[in-house]
């Protein structure tokens, strides 16, 4: 079911309505099976893993708990074996269902190029189950806590289901901290009038992202990503088209999520800050898909040593955090050269930054200057390299693309830029206005008169609702 | 205390003022935005009718498009025919062919110039082996025309342009209405009166709403109000078998306007109708086909098949009866989802495929 389908628009008025008539407890048991029914409108069988992932971790959240908490002196280990086993389970349910097959022909084509052919006897049939990398990553992120001491194992098996499978945030993120999310879950909720107003602004701005600028977008992006004879100019729009695609679509997706949750007066956290605004590559990742770069931060990174045992080790760790965070988005080599380039760009940036700092426009600390706006816009081309990598169909592809870029081949087609402005400017200028008044958040625009805001909402709502593109499923559900 | 109390209710009607004032300024930017998209995407006026019923008017000759309308892809020239503009009399060497039908014909889904009537003027250029003749093609066709109404408009407009040649592509449909089609194209005295303006918002939403609903719910929508319809009648309203004496009356109509044009002295070329549904109907073709009957609740679904391939088999008669040269796009155009637009209208693709069956017969019957 997703979120810009007349399906949702069905369901999710019936959920909140029902939600707020029902006392707490039955509230959390309807949203369980709200979640459940939003899940399986994909396909049901994979409810089963869901499942099986929330009885191993609701299980080894309650062991680890009991020896953590132990005076056996064996209680470390014991609560230790048992993170294990829920990472472990975790990580074979998500190796078998999305990387099995990538490392089996991997494997195959390794052995093919020194003689062994395999064929394809080894791989299987499956189909990757929607959502499957961020509910895996959120349950990993609980057994995880219970161990630190950050966080009390549940006792209530239906509330810690309706954490791994809160359906807002289920299938694209946020990848809640249980820390976070499980507590809301528990206690008793009010309805607060402001929060529900607030979820509905930020419902409509996620979908004006989505269907206005992401699905609009679209067409642009394939059309010249598949254009064996891509000029310059349209590579360059298809690759700076792309950065807005996935930008609209993932950050929409994030909007739509936390104002779903909104309504049931729960809180989700901020997964997008204006990422293209970035000053350096260290700033875009605390500003694009947070949720998943704090979490690759505090489950991988900072236990693999972070910036504590040296500067080779730091680098070694930065690399490793960003190729599996680039494994994380899919399983093709490409990802995983994204998270190498993206790597690199950390590494380098760390490296360089000192001697930086003293050249002029490159050491811009700035932002809103003329010398920060120029190492902003830099800094987006680099952004833009890492996602025409994402988006490339073979390193072939990715080097012709970019070839035709610096080669400026072919005629330009203005209609392209025209195009791309028209879908991307109405983004622009309301994050601009949100920028400039201080407030961050679409629904935090009280400041404003209402006529103004009224107007500003009907422009925006002209948009999306007679040239928002037909309904296309969100990009990150295939991570 | 005194102050304090009285504020309340002036802090109430402050908030309550900009509530509204906020609801009028989002309906009046909704309605700005519709306009400056029509002005930038189409040239049209800011202010007064824009809309496709605004091409449309009464006056002496009777309701037909209006002279120099502009909707869209929609242009109607200074005769009140859809397309570019002509000469009140052929040019030397041009064939003049004129189209009499009504929406299918009028071009209502096909982009700017796909309409078959233009198709068909460059078909035939095409077609044509002597490059001395040119065609011509004047789109006489008005939504909603009936077989006596395009009698009438012949006979009170299009005869005075000379046509050679008559294509007629009557629509059976508006036989199986609870009313019988009129004979009258309501004429009215003086000249045009200005077309209504109103909100343009009101179109573009329902095509919105129209688009967002599953088909599921489309259809299931469309059989309620078919229902509803019938319910409001006596239950021997409903026509389950194919009515025999609107058939008769789809007979006696389209022989006069037959004999009419040829008595008028113009070569006539009547095309049989044609639908864009396949049979045995798919679920897709079952819910075009409750679309189609929602225009004629009367009418079972299978009656509503049936008259049409009954009506045709009509048409073929009278022709042969006149002499009039009959084009059996019936039975030229399988009912190719990408030919239709509906379950009547031409796509772009259609439009073109019907155009060459048209030109061929022309061709064929050396029209020249």
């Amino acid at each position: 079911m997703l979120f810009n389908s007349f399906e949702f628009a069905i369901f999710l008025p019936v959920v909140v309505g029902l939600y707020w008539v029902l006392p707490h407890r039955w509230q959390n048991r309807m949203l369980l099976v709200a979640s459940y029914v939003f899940y399986g409108a994909w396909d049901w069988r994979f409810l089963g893993l869901i499942l099986l992932s929330t009885v191993v971790d609701y299980t080894a959240g309650r062991k680890i708990g009991y020896w953590r908490d132990s005076d056996d002196p064996a209680g470390t280990a014991r609560a230790r074996r048992w993170v294990a086993l829920s990472v472990g389970t975790n990580l074979t349910i998500l190796g078998i269902f999305k990387y099995f097959n990538f490392f089996t022909a991997s494997l195959a084509g390794l052995l093919g190029s020194v003689g062994f052919e395999v064929g394809d006897g080894l791989l299987l049939g499956i189909v990757l189950p929607v959502g499957i990398s961020f509910y895996t990553f959120q349950t990993i992120s609980y057994s995880v806590d219970v161990y630190r001491g950050e966080l009390e194992p549940t006792t209530r098996f239906a509330d810690f289901a309706l954490f791994v499978a809160f359906f807002p945030q289920l299938v694209a993120g946020p990848i809640e901290r249980a820390k976070v999310l499980l507590p809301q879950i528990l206690r008793d909720r009010q309805f607060s009038l402001q929060q529900f107003v607030d979820g509905l602004a930020l419902i409509f701005w996620g979908l004006f992202m989505k269907v206005f600028v992401a699905d609009n977008l679209a067409p642009i992006v394939d059309s010249q990503f598949s254009d064996p004879e891509v000029t310059g100019f349209g590579a360059l729009i298809g690759v700076y088209a792309f950065a807005f695609q996935i930008y609209g679509d993932f950050a929409g997706y994030s909007n739509v999520a936390r104002g779903c949750a909104k309504l049931l007066g729960i809180e989700l956290m901020v997964n997008f800050r204006f990422p293209y605004i970035s000053l350096n590559p260290s700033e875009f990742w605390r500003r694009w898909h947070i949720s998943l770069s704090t979490w690759l931060r505090d489950y991988l990174y900072i236990p693999l040593g972070g910036n504590r045992a040296g500067v080779v080790s730091t680098y070694r760790n930065l690399a490793l955090t960003m190729l599996l965070g680039g494994l994380w988005h899919g399983a093709t080599w490409l990802f995983v050269l994204w998270g190498a380039y993206q790597g690199t760009l950390l590494i380098l940036h760390r490296l360089t930054a000192d001697h930086v700092s003293r050249i002029p426009i490159l050491g811009a600390s700035r932002r809103w200057t003329p010398a920060g706006v120029i190492k902003m816009l830099l800094m987006f081309q680099l952004v833009c390299v890492g996602w025409l990598i994402f988006r490339g169909q073979s390193v072939t592809h990715i080097l012709g693309m970019l070839e035709a870029i610096v080669t400026l081949r072919g005629i330009a087609d203005l209609s392209l830029a025209r195009d791309l402005a028209f879908y991307v400017v109405p983004l622009l200028v309301i994050e601009a206005l949100q920028l400039a008044s201080g407030r961050e958040e679409i629904h935090r625009t009280r400041h404003v008169p209402i006529p103004v805001r009224s107007a500003v909402f009907a422009v925006l709502t002209y948009l999306l609702v007679f040239h928002g593109a037909s309904s296309q499923a969100f990009i990150y559900f295939q991570f | 205390m005194d102050v304090h109390r009285s504020s309340k209710p002036g802090l109430a009607l402050t908030r309550i003022g900009s509530w509204v004032l906020a609801v009028v300024a989002f309906v009046a930017v909704l309605e700005l935005c519709a306009r400056v998209e029509d002005r930038v995407v189409w040239g049209a006026p800011m202010v007064g009718a824009y809309s496709f019923d605004a091409i449309f008017g009464a006056d002496s000759i009777g309701w037909r498009p209006r002279p120099g309308g502009e909707y869209r892809q929609f242009s109607i020239n200074a005769y009140g025919f859809r397309g570019p503009e002509v000469a009140p009399e052929p040019g030397p060497g041009t064939v003049r062919v004129v189209v009499l039908g009504a929406s299918e014909s009028f071009g209502q889904a096909e982009s700017s110039g796909s309409e078959y009537p233009r198709a068909l003027e460059t078909t035939l250029t095409r077609l044509q082996d002597d490059a001395s003749v040119h065609y011509e093609v004047l789109n006489a066709a008005i939504p909603g025309m009936s077989l006596p109404r395009m009698h009438e408009y012949f006979d009170r407009w299009v005869r005075r342009f000379s046509p050679d040649v008559a294509v007629v592509y009557p629509s059976p449909g508006f036989y199986l209405d609870d009313t019988p089609p009129a004979d009258s194209i309501r004429p009215r005295n003086g000249g045009f009166t200005p077309p209504d303006g109103g909100f343009r918002l009101r179109s573009r939403l329902r095509s919105a709403l129209a688009a967002f609903l599953p088909d599921e719910i489309e259809t299931w929508l469309k059989r309620r109000g078919i229902r509803r319809t019938r319910a409001g009648h006596d239950p021997n309203w409903p026509w389950r078998t194919v009515p025999e004496e609107r058939l008769e009356l789809y007979e006696t109509h389209l022989a006069e306007l037959l004999r009419g044009l040829q008595n008028a002295g113009v070569e006539t070329f009547v095309v049989t109708h044609v639908s864009g549904i396949d049979r045995p109907l798919s679920p897709e073709d079952e819910s075009l086909l409750v679309g189609w009957q929602r225009f004629h609740p009367r009418a079972d679904r299978h009656v509503i098949l049936q008259f049409e391939e009954e009506a045709n088999a009509r048409l073929r008669a009278v022709a042969e009866r006149v002499g009039a040269t009959v084009v059996d796009a019936a039975a030229e155009l399988d009912p190719e989802a990408t030919w239709f637009s509906d379950h009547q209208h031409f796509t772009d693709l259609g439009a073109g495929r019907m155009a060459t069956v048209i030109a061929q017969s022309i061709k064929e019957a050396s029209v020249r």
